[in-house]
């Protein structure tokens, strides 16, 4: 008989009492675990989505569904296509205050016998861009050939594997990281290539394009503004001086994602909180009962010599072992839905969504952790300290 | 070990009003003595027990272990001195649920670091009967089983004094008598027992006997009467 085993017993010879425990820090942790991640999660597909647009503005096709077609394509991954007269890009470098610009190219493939997959192909010239390169580069040092391509992280086709796309085989050669964003459904490919894709669309009898030659349009034009030039009033200066298309300020088609998120970030929060203040309270209030419960079990461990401070540690220690255990079961369910279901909330929430590193993880980690057990000891403690200030006699004559 | 309280007393608040539970008392404890303190439910003799085994600060007045004074101890020395020192039969159902007989008995040793009493333990069950159910919890014992296991459990450091308080509640005839004969032979082998009772039984038993009554203490008896 060891004092140091004390605790366990009491724990392991009382399990319907520690289960219910168990339940509450459980519960508790995996509020703080599983909803820190998510927000943590929702701003990281952000934050990734606004890196890798890279640019100030975003030139596309006049047509109202242009504009939603692109934002579509970029957060939520549903392919899109439209198309502008290639000319449109040399009016627009002709604009005051525009340093960069670099076209890009859509298609889409069919769901057809023809293409393995269907997916989002972008285009992009290898030459002028500055928005996809800086970020390519880190999977795919190489210049990309004819029919190459590079895929995106939610695509199964591996590096060296082949895709059928309109009968023609593109070969990947790189993928790419998580963006947790729709960049990660789409290939990327040379304009070329793209070129090459449409007619053969058009061979099988899928067109995309009407009356123009594939060579003579482009879908959108990446544009950066030169420093000291106002990005609003550039794009206005597009809108006002170029037929036939709009510009749209980068930033302007993420602040409405930032607002949804911010939202839903603010409504997580709340809810972090509001569990966190329940199980405390619960928390305390178990404690505080249990506490109550054990009144002669403690008054006898003074009898026998045990001191205030003794009981306190005993008390402490089974705080902690069920924070620690229940904390560690909290955060394994949470991170199995939070992880495991990344994929569909970003799909039903439309948001961008990138489930933070391994080692942010591990800093949420520990924090749940050590809400948890802050939040135990202090109860525990509490209702301890009550106790063991109460003279033991006193306890002892109850019900005397 | 010479145990003395001077001018005790204790009194309660309840309602604004205070009540006297124990009046200032003197009383001088000795060894190798079983010293019996008879009285009818809530005339004191409790308060005054647990006054004198350092579990309930007395109002007035002082208890003293060898001219020490106990009250002047730190909480941790004070705990310490229980420990060891002293052994105390609490009425009533005492055993911890968690913990099997033996494991029960053996806790003072856990407490005061000691590990090496398996024998002391083993001896302690057979003397008080219970050696067939040291792996038994104590939600499978009886009254009177119960209460020779918190007997077994106070003796497990030999202390020097042992208090038991009513440690006879409840029990027939036979456990009566094997209890108060097992306080007896703790008092033989040289330890202060002090039992406050109102088990007439006890008068056979007792070297020393007191009364409490509305919170004074008397001496009635002694063994040279």
């Amino acid at each position: 008989m060891k004092l140091k085993y004390l605790p366990f017993k009491n724990l392991i010879r009382k399990p319907f009492r520690t289960a219910a425990l168990l339940l509450i820090a459980a519960f508790m942790t995996a509020a703080v675990f599983g909803g820190t991640v998510a927000a943590a999660s929702l701003k990281n597909g952000l934050d990734s989505l606004e890196q890798r647009l890279g640019a100030d503005i975003i030139v596309v096709p006049e047509e109202a569904e242009a504009k939603a077609d692109l934002e579509n394509m970029l957060l939520s991954g549903t392919p899109g296509y439209f198309y502008m007269d290639k000319s449109v890009e040399d009016k627009i470098a002709a604009v005051e205050g525009v340093e960069l610009t670099s076209p890009q190219y859509f298609l889409v493939s069919a769901n057809a016998e023809c293409c393995t997959v269907q997916v989002q192909v972008i285009g992009f010239d290898e030459n002028s861009d500055f928005s996809i390169k800086p970020w390519l580069k880190q999977c795919y040092s190489g210049t990309l050939g004819d029919n190459e391509v590079i895929v995106g992280s939610s695509l199964s086709t591996r590096v060296g594997h082949t895709l059928m796309l309109y009968g023609t085989e593109c070969k990947a050669v790189g993928k790419l990281d998580a963006t947790g964003t729709g960049l990660d459904t789409a290939i990327y490919t040379t304009p070329d290539t793209v070129r090459r894709l449409i007619r053969a669309s058009q061979e099988k009898g899928i067109g995309v394009l009407a009356k123009q030659s594939p060579d003579d349009v482009i879908s959108s034009v990446y544009i950066k503004v030169k420093d000291g030039y106002d990005i609003a009033d550039v794009a206005a200066d597009i809108n006002l001086n170029i037929d036939g298309v709009q510009a749209v300020r980068t930033r302007s088609m993420i602040t409405g994602t930032a607002d949804k998120l911010a939202v839903i970030s603010g409504s997580i929060n709340v809810l972090i909180i509001a569990v966190w203040i329940l199980a405390a309270a619960i928390m305390t209030a178990a404690f505080s009962v249990l506490a109550g419960v054990r009144r002669r079990e403690f008054a006898v461990l003074r009898v026998v010599g045990l001191s205030r401070r003794q009981l306190g540690k005993i008390v402490f220690s089974e705080s902690v072992i069920i924070c620690v255990v229940g904390g560690v079961i909290g955060i394994a369910l949470s991170a199995a839905a939070v992880f495991a279901f990344g994929n569909a909330i970003e799909t039903n929430s439309g948001l961008p969504y990138l489930a933070p590193s391994a080692v942010q993880s591990l800093k949420y980690l520990l924090f749940a952790l050590a809400a948890v057990l802050v939040t135990g000891s202090v109860s525990s403690g509490w209702s301890a300290y009550r106790l063991s200030h109460v003279d033991t006699g006193n306890i002892l004559r109850e019900g005397d | 070990m010479q145990i003395s309280a001077k001018g005790v007393s204790k009194s309660y608040t309840k309602h604004n009003r205070s009540i006297s539970a124990l009046n200032p008392t003197d009383i001088e404890i000795q060894s190798g003595k079983l010293t019996v303190i008879f009285g009818r439910s809530g005339s004191g003799k409790t308060t005054l027990l647990n006054i004198l085994s350092g579990l309930l600060n007395p109002t007035e007045g002082s208890v003293s272990y060898d001219d020490k004074d106990i009250y002047s101890l730190t909480d941790s020395e004070l705990s310490q001195l229980r420990g060891r020192e002293i052994g105390y039969i609490p009425q009533g159902q005492s055993g911890l649920s968690v913990l099997t007989v033996k494991e029960n008995v053996l806790l003072p040793t856990a407490v005061a670091g000691k590990n090496n009493a398996q024998q002391r333990a083993d001896e302690l069950l057979h003397l008080v009967g219970l050696d067939e159910f040291s792996q038994a919890y104590p939600n499978e014992l009886s009254g009177g089983e119960l209460r020779r296991l918190a007997i077994a459990r106070a003796l497990i450091n030999s202390p020097q004094v042992v208090f038991a308080d009513e440690p006879t509640n409840d029990l027939d005839d036979e456990n009566t008598r094997l209890v108060f004969g097992l306080l007896k032979k703790a008092a033989a082998d040289g330890a202060a027992v002090v039992a406050v009772t109102h088990d007439k039984a006890a008068s056979e038993f007792a070297d020393i006997e007191y009364r409490m009554d509305g919170g004074n203490l008397t001496q009635t008896e002694t063994e040279e009467q």
